[in-house]
């Protein structure tokens, strides 16, 4: 599943589409329901989820868990942002808000202070590696969960940090998007 | 002596969990019956409900997929316009059609979806314990409805081959009911030709049945059956709403039920 940004789904630009475009009929005839004589096949496929036996749900659930393991191991993606020096606060933050973000890492820097970032790019499975190693470094005084939502992040963070570091949150929301001066406020508050 | 009664082959040689005088499993018979006579099975993709029918596929003995709760049409549009080659039908109670699913089987009907859909109305929510649908009788007592069904709060049941019937583009409509054989054999022709329909590529065909479910009503599977026929006869006419060939009918004006 795809979370799309607000503002990028208000951007308008011209698009191209091919003359047509084709659906294309599925060949998984392992499970695919393609018929029968599709596959030559005696034996039907069935495309299910209901298991009302306890032992065969929990059977299928072992088997969703086990799913959901190996994504958390390959699919969990997240961008480091000045993570490299010496930073006293570490933002969190996705999307349009991270951009923002950028910008006030960058004016930070060209004062002197350190700030760095953790852009997670998946919800789930979450970054959480991650932004425990960048909270737990050496030097690292606080996190905040910068947001154009009232907290829809913060609680995932909290989570991941698990206490190394306090942390804050900052936000508005109504597809208004803090100014780097605003979010620079907020952090110069943690320093 | 040959043998005259036979299992469908598309029916699976398994006991059903169905109650006692539930008319489910006659529904069932007439789709794999027509299904045979067709000799569809091969190519036939059906679309269980949420609702009793839910393990429907367990019966049948050809391809299924599960839907979410009154979204069978959606996932039969997606299957039909993929492969157009394959017979695809939804399989729906009136809890599941009628109340969550209504808005996915009006659009469906109205967009012309080239599949079949099976539909059994048996005036309540069978699978969850007897409460209200949309198609409760006046003064019919549900679980949710303990002191009988108020029209003044909520309405007259829907009638849906009516309501699908008022549409433009729905090719085939109509309602037949499962209680004794003469209904049945009615309910039979009306499956075949629905299914025959979308096998000459004809839009969108709804058969609705009028059905028992002794457990929630509280009476005997008899009784259940003599209910439908003085209750809900005379406020669901049977007969043919809508057909390609003479387009909107009015069964309700001039024939009688069954005769
Ligand atoms: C999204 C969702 N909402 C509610 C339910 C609970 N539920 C299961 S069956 C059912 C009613 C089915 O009634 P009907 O379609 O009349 O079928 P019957 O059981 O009478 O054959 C409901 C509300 C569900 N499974 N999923
Ligand atoms: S509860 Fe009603 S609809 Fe469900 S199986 Fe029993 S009689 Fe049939």
């Amino acid at each position: 599943m795809i979370l799309g940004d607000g503002l990028i789904g208000q951007m308008m630009e011209p698009v191209e589409f091919p003359d047509h475009l084709q659906s294309q009929p599925s060949n998984k005839d392992d499970w695919a329901t393609n018929g029968m004589q599709t596959r030559g096949s005696a034996r039907r496929n069935l495309v299910k989820t209901l298991y009302l036996v306890p032992e065969e749900l929990n059977a299928h659930n072992q088997k969703l868990k086990a799913k959901y393991d190996r994504m958390v191991r390959e699919e969990v993606r997240c961008e480091p942002y000045n993570l490299a020096g010496d930073y006293r606060v570490l933002i969190v933050s996705y999307g349009t808000m991270s951009r923002v973000c950028r910008t006030v890492i960058d004016n930070f820097k060209r004062d002197g202070v350190e700030v760095g970032m953790v852009r997670p790019q998946t919800l789930f499975p979450f970054p959480k590696q991650a932004v425990y190693d960048a909270a737990s470094k050496a030097g690292c005084r606080a996190v905040i969960s910068v947001e154009m939502s009232m907290g829809q992040l913060v609680e995932d963070v909290e989570l991941s940090v698990k206490g190394v570091a306090p942390v804050h949150w900052y936000g508005k929301c109504g597809g208004e998007v803090p100014t780097p001066e605003e979010v620079m406020e907020a952090v110069r508050k943690l320093l | 002596m040959g043998k005259a009664f036979h299992r469908p082959e598309a029916l699976a040689d398994v006991v059903t969990h169905y109650c006692p005088g539930c008319t489910h499993g006659v529904a069932h018979r007439l789709v794999a019956e027509v299904i045979d006579e067709l000799g569809i099975r091969g190519r036939t993709v059906g679309i269980a409900p949420v609702g009793c029918a839910v393990l429907c596929y367990n019966y049948f003995s050809f391809d299924f997929q599960e839907a979410a709760h009154g979204r069978a049409p959606a996932m039969a549009t997606g299957i039909k316009r993929v492969r157009p080659d394959l017979m695809v039908f939804t399989y729906q109670g009136d809890g599941d059609l009628a109340s969550i699913g209504m808005s996915e089987i009006i659009h469906a009907a109205n967009r012309g979806e080239k599949f079949t859909t099976i539909f059994i109305n048996n005036a309540v929510y069978g699978m969850t314990g007897g409460q209200m649908a949309p198609t409760t009788m006046p003064g019919q007592r549900t679980t949710t409805s303990p002191f009988g069904r108020k029209v003044a709060e909520t309405g007259m049941p829907v009638k849906v081959a009516e309501l699908l019937s008022a549409l433009e583009t729905p090719a085939y409509i109509a309602r037949e009911a499962l209680i004794a054989p003469k209904f049945i054999n009615r309910a039979k022709k009306a499956i075949r030709k629905a299914f025959s329909y979308q096998a000459a590529d004809t839009c969108f065909s709804l058969v609705e049945l009028l059905s028992t479910c002794p457990t929630n009503w509280g009476v005997t599977p008899v009784d259940a059956l003599k209910w439908v026929e003085e209750k809900m006869l005379p406020y669901y006419p049977l007969g043919e709403y809508k057909t390609p060939e003479a387009g909107r009918l009015n069964p309700a004006a001039g024939r009688k039920h069954a005769e």
